[in-house]
């Protein structure tokens, strides 16, 4: 290739002199990646994690709940029951339809906005403790995917969700790792 | 067994498969399917039960349509527009004919202009649909589904008898920017064989039309090497009008096309990141701030009625556009942090940005797939129960089921790792993609690793985004 | 078969206008129609049950709304019924048979052409229904006392307009104490949202 040939063509083959070296350049992609991830992480975490659980209040015999669901939570999100207990949720929507559904307790309520809705389940004495979900069963938007809110029933410890994500950011982590790695030795 | 071979290499030589698409009514038969479902779903949202969860057309609108047409771009690309009913309605208005080739096309015929020959309305006209979904809930209400759904049908017969062929389905249908995108991912195309045979070929009837069959309805030409799916709605009827012969289907890697442009598109791109940013950022920042942004615009906005409930609607759009534009200005941001890596000098940001803007779709599209999977796995009885409700009152669909049974395919946990299992195979392969562009970008191999990290580490902080943001009360 | 290109156009034009009258109808009527019309029904309730009637007064057997329209229940009492919608409904009783409870407890059945109706019917005739019913509907917040006693029609009836909202079949019972057959002033699946 004659010394015309490379100044005419459009990226230059290599750089007079490099921006950095690669190593450097995969420490800088790496800080600024567990920044980022570091960043949403402890977002969604303080976001969810804080929450307090909720008790509900004691009517009569029964833990009654009063939930309101709007896009795209539920308020209070985190409530704790206890097994064998009569439990009755008074659910209504503040924006437009959506559901309230607990698939271990056969619970699948339909929210109209501006409509109460009330329900009474017996929780069953031998549901195994830990915690279950409760999720909106209507479509109602982008965000319905995550109009989830949890329901603990006695004193479960940390439950595998908790700990998914983390494992998946590891993962996911190693995917990249992987690509740096077999990147590199290509590129030598 | 032979046959197998010829699955990645040309299916048109399966005995079967050639005779079937050589059928020039190959294509209606699949129209006619979805257009008798499409009519049952119409009549049941215009004159059923009133509800987003229990209308037969409305679940089958909002869940099924919409998951077998994103299922669709991992398997051929563009399968719905082979069998979308609107644009159907259109083309036989402007044909005058089901499929069989005539003389003259009823309609003005007008060329769609140069200037207009691009993206940017379709992207703009997905963006506010889905805004508009959200704030008004189209999705959630009968009447407004129907009134989209008369909508769509004019504007298809309507720019069918103003501009030539498909121009609807190139350029207005609200779907095109999306799942045009999203198709160049797919493992499926139709290109013609040998390109010598194209060149010594008169009358191009792949383009143009000829006796006995119509030239490509997307305007696409195959003769010249179409490059990717973008456009390709899978319709076969350049294989039916091609006098040699000359065109193959076959089955290819995933994510091919993203890397097969020679040079990128700029609306492409940025509507890859929109595309990609939509079920991410748009995502976290949804589960992070909208309950304290709601509670602020409460203070200060007049609380209104639903739909009009003003600090929803701001709130949402608020965090929404602020989703999006945050995609495009960290991808602007990662593509300058590329080209410094790079060392390169007379490129600007903005070629880098069009160019690698394409690796964020099979992140994007492996997150919608995991979205919906969530949503059919949350109500699979519901289908049935819905569907009952409809042969009970056959076909107004006014009877209500009486029961939604809650039969959740699986648990809350099962599902988000199914999730993160879809997640991850999505982020596998984005950055792949990357690792192509930067391939073609910079033959040097030290280059383009380099200009690859920065890219890589956007993809990273998406797809971080994505799990994250589903991890939400687990 | 080939044709100019005139009458191309021709034809072309013509599906154009064609179209347009379409599309115009369309939006017009979208434009137009609004807001969904208020339904109104009539709900008397009486010594044995509740007879309902649409805003023209033609008797229904259920009242059913499309969710999101606006209802008006208009309850009245059955002191103000004219005579001929009196002797509708004492039609209906002889038809349908009633259960009535006679006090402590016990509850009498009285099937369709039971021949002791007609001693109930005329009975209910010299003494008149004077006891206050009312229509109470709890899922919709609906709780309606109509006045037998009141010197006006203002003063006798009592409505209640709201919208449709909640997707379901709904019972109406009796909210105030009535005397003997209270528990049993209930019509099943009265008020039907689709």
């Amino acid at each position: 290739m004659t010394e015309e040939d490379k100044k005419n063509q459009e990226i230059p083959q290599k750089p007079k002199r490099p921006y950095a070296g690669g190593a450097l350049l995969i420490a800088i992609t790496a800080f600024i990646v567990i920044l980022f991830t570091g960043g949403i992480a402890y977002g969604v975490q303080s976001v969810i994690g804080g929450g307090d659980e909720n008790e509900g209040i004691l009517v009569g015999g029964v833990r009654e709940f009063r939930i309101s669901a709007s896009q795209w939570s539920y308020g209070p999100g985190i409530i704790r029951v206890n097994p064998g207990e009569a439990v009755r949720f008074i659910v209504t929507s503040v924006d437009i339809t959506h559901g309230f559904a607990i698939n271990e307790m056969d619970v699948n309520l339909p929210l109209a906005p501006s409509g109460e809705i009330a329900h009474e389940v017996v929780i069953p004495e031998d549901i195994p403790e830990g915690t279950y979900t409760m999720y909106c069963s209507i479509f109602c938007g982008i965000g319905h995917p995550y109009m989830k809110g949890s329901i603990i029933v006695g004193t479960p410890g940390v439950g595998i969700g908790k700990i998914l994500p983390y494992a998946a950011t590891l993962v996911m982590g190693g995917i990249f790792a992987a690509f740096l790695v077999i990147g590199r030795r290509k590129a030598r | 067994m032979k046959w197998v071979k010829s699955l990645t290499t040309d299916l048109m030589e399966i005995g079967i498969v050639r005779r079937l698409v050589n059928f020039h009514a190959f294509q209606f038969f699949f129209i006619a399917i979805s257009l008798l479902i499409f009519i049952m779903a119409a009549i049941s949202i215009i004159f059923g039960v009133k509800h987003p969860g229990f209308n037969f057309g409305m679940v089958f609108t909002w869940v099924v349509w919409w998951g077998i047409v994103i299922a669709l771009f991992v398997v051929v690309g563009r399968g719905w527009c082979m069998m979308c009913p609107f644009a159907a309605l259109g083309e036989w208005l402007q044909r005058l004919s089901l499929w069989r080739k005539r003389e003259w096309v009823l309609g003005f015929n007008f060329k769609y202009p140069r200037r207009l020959k691009n993206l940017w309305f379709a992207i703009g006209f997905f963006v506010v649909f889905i805004f508009m979904d959200n704030g008004y809930g189209i999705s959630n209400s009968p009447d407004l589904t129907a009134g989209l759904i008369a909508v769509l049908i004019l504007g298809a017969i309507w720019v069918a008898f103003l501009f030539e062929r498909r121009t609807f389905c190139l350029y207005h249908c609200p779907l095109t920017a999306f799942i045009g995108i999203s198709s160049m991912m797919a493992p499926f195309e139709i290109r013609r064989r040998d390109a010598e045979v194209c060149r010594q070929c008169g009358p191009k009837a792949c383009f143009n039309d000829s006796e006995h069959a119509y030239g490509c309805p997307m305007n696409q030409y195959q003769g010249g090497g179409m490059d990717t799916n973008r456009d390709c709605i899978l319709c076969t009827e350049c294989i039916k009008s091609c006098p040699h012969g000359n065109i193959k289907m076959r089955f290819r890697m995933w994510g091919h096309d993203l890397w097969a442009r020679r040079k990128g598109r700029l609306d492409e791109a940025v509507g890859a990141v929109i595309i990609g940013g939509l079920v991410t950022m748009v995502s976290l920042f949804l589960v992070l701030f909208l309950p304290p942004l709601k509670s602020f615009m409460d203070t200060i906005l007049p609380a209104g009625v639903p739909p009009n409930d003003w600090p929803r609607i701001v709130s949402v759009g608020l965090l929404y556009l602020g989703g999006l534009a945050v995609s495009l200005f960290l991808m602007y941001g990662f593509s300058h942090l590329s080209r410094l890596f790079s060392g390169v000098k007379d490129s600007g940001t903005k070629t880098f940005f069009t160019h690698f803007g394409y690796a964020v779709v099979p992140l994007g599209i492996m997150k919608f797939i995991s979205d919906i999977i969530d949503h059919v796995f949350r109500t699979w009885g519901a289908i049935f129960d819905v569907v009952g409700a409809l042969f009970r009152d056959f076909p107004f669909n006014r009877v209500i089921a009486e029961e939604v049974t809650v039969k959740q395919l699986m648990t809350a946990n099962q599902t988000y790792l199914l999730q993160l299992v879809l997640i991850s195979i999505g982020f596998g392969l984005s950055l792949y993609v990357a690792y192509k562009l930067a391939g073609r970008m910079f033959p040097d191999r030290d280059i383009a690793f380099r200009a690859f990290l920065p890219i890589g580490a956007f993809i990273f902080v998406l797809g971080m985004a994505a799990l994250w943001a589903l991890s939400a009360a687990l | 078969m080939a044709i100019s290109e005139k009458r191309r156009l021709t034809f072309t034009a013509i599906a154009v206008i064609l179209l347009g009258i379409i599309t115009g109808l369309l939006l017009g009527n979208a434009f137009v129609s609004g807001a969904p019309p208020t339904k109104t029904f009539n709900i008397v309730a009486y010594h044995w049950g509740y007879a309902l009637y649409d805003e023209n007064w033609d008797e229904i057997e259920q009242m059913e709304v499309k969710r999101g329209t606006t209802v008006r229940l208009v309850a009245i009492p059955a002191s103000l019924l004219s005579q001929e919608l009196e002797e509708d409904m004492y039609q209906r009783v002889i038809e349908e048979g009633l259960s009535a409870s006679r006090g402590d407890g016990i509850v009498e059945e009285y099937p369709p052409g039971d021949p002791r109706i007609a001693g109930l019917i005329k009975e209910a005739r010299d003494k008149p229904d004077t006891a206050d019913h009312g229509v109470f509907i709890a899922q919709l917040n609906v709780d309606l006392s109509p006045k037998s006693n009141a010197s006006t029609l203002e003063e006798a009836i009592d409505s209640i307009e709201f919208t449709a909202d909640a997707l379901g079949a709904f019972d109406i019972s009796c909210s105030v104490q009535c005397g003997v057959g209270h528990e049993l002033l209930v019509l099943e699946s009265a008020f039907v949202v689709r």
